[in-house]
């Protein structure tokens, strides 16, 4: 997601929104938050990037999760949230999706901000765009 | 496979985010003309 959040300084600043949501309580999301937004700082000094534009929410219960039918109730931990990347019109409408493989397969950075930026503009995700 | 897919309305849901401030589902998604939405298992 980091690799995405630089495309977005780049290209989507105040055209797209990003939300990660997970069952991880609120202090856990501080603390990955903090980290990331450091390993940026450290990574990219010239980027400003304070506040990290991710608002992480925290849905403990995997009520959104299960609605969506990203949950994976069969890890170790409990019920997670698989991970699955979507892009949403203003109108809560899903215009893009990738499924991913494991928590390690995760969209081209290049192919969420292209898709996003289609979504933004109004424009259809062309089909030639990793989707799955 | 996830049940949501293209084409499909988000489902409405209210959670809070990490700082304890409501949102609602799928009104949050007019915040912005394009939304990036993962889900992910924390730590990714």
């Amino acid at each position: 997601m980091t690799a995405f959040v630089y495309e977005w300084e780049r290209y989507l600043e105040g055209k797209v929104q990003i939300l990660g949501i997970s069952v991880e309580p609120p202090e856990e999301g501080k603390k990955l938050l903090e980290r990331v937004t450091r390993d940026c700082q450290e990574d990219r000094p010239h980027i400003p990037l304070d506040p990290y534009p991710v608002r992480l929410l925290s849905d403990p219960d995997a009520t959104l999760i299960r609605a969506c039918g990203t949950e994976n109730e069969g890890h170790w931990a409990g019920t997670i949230a698989a991970p699955v990347t979507y892009v949403v019109d203003s109108s809560g409408k899903v215009k893009w999706a990738y499924v991913s493989d494991s928590a390690a397969d995760r969209p081209s950075p290049v192919a969420l901000a292209k898709a996003a930026c289609a979504v933004a503009a109004g424009r259809e995700t062309p089909a030639a765009y990793p989707s799955k | 496979m996830a049940k949501l897919t293209v084409g499909d309305q988000f489902p409405a849901a209210i959670l809070n985010d990490i700082d304890g401030v409501a949102v609602n589902f799928p009104a949050v998604f007019k915040n912005a003309p394009a939304t990036v939405l993962f889900f992910y298992r924390g730590r990714w």
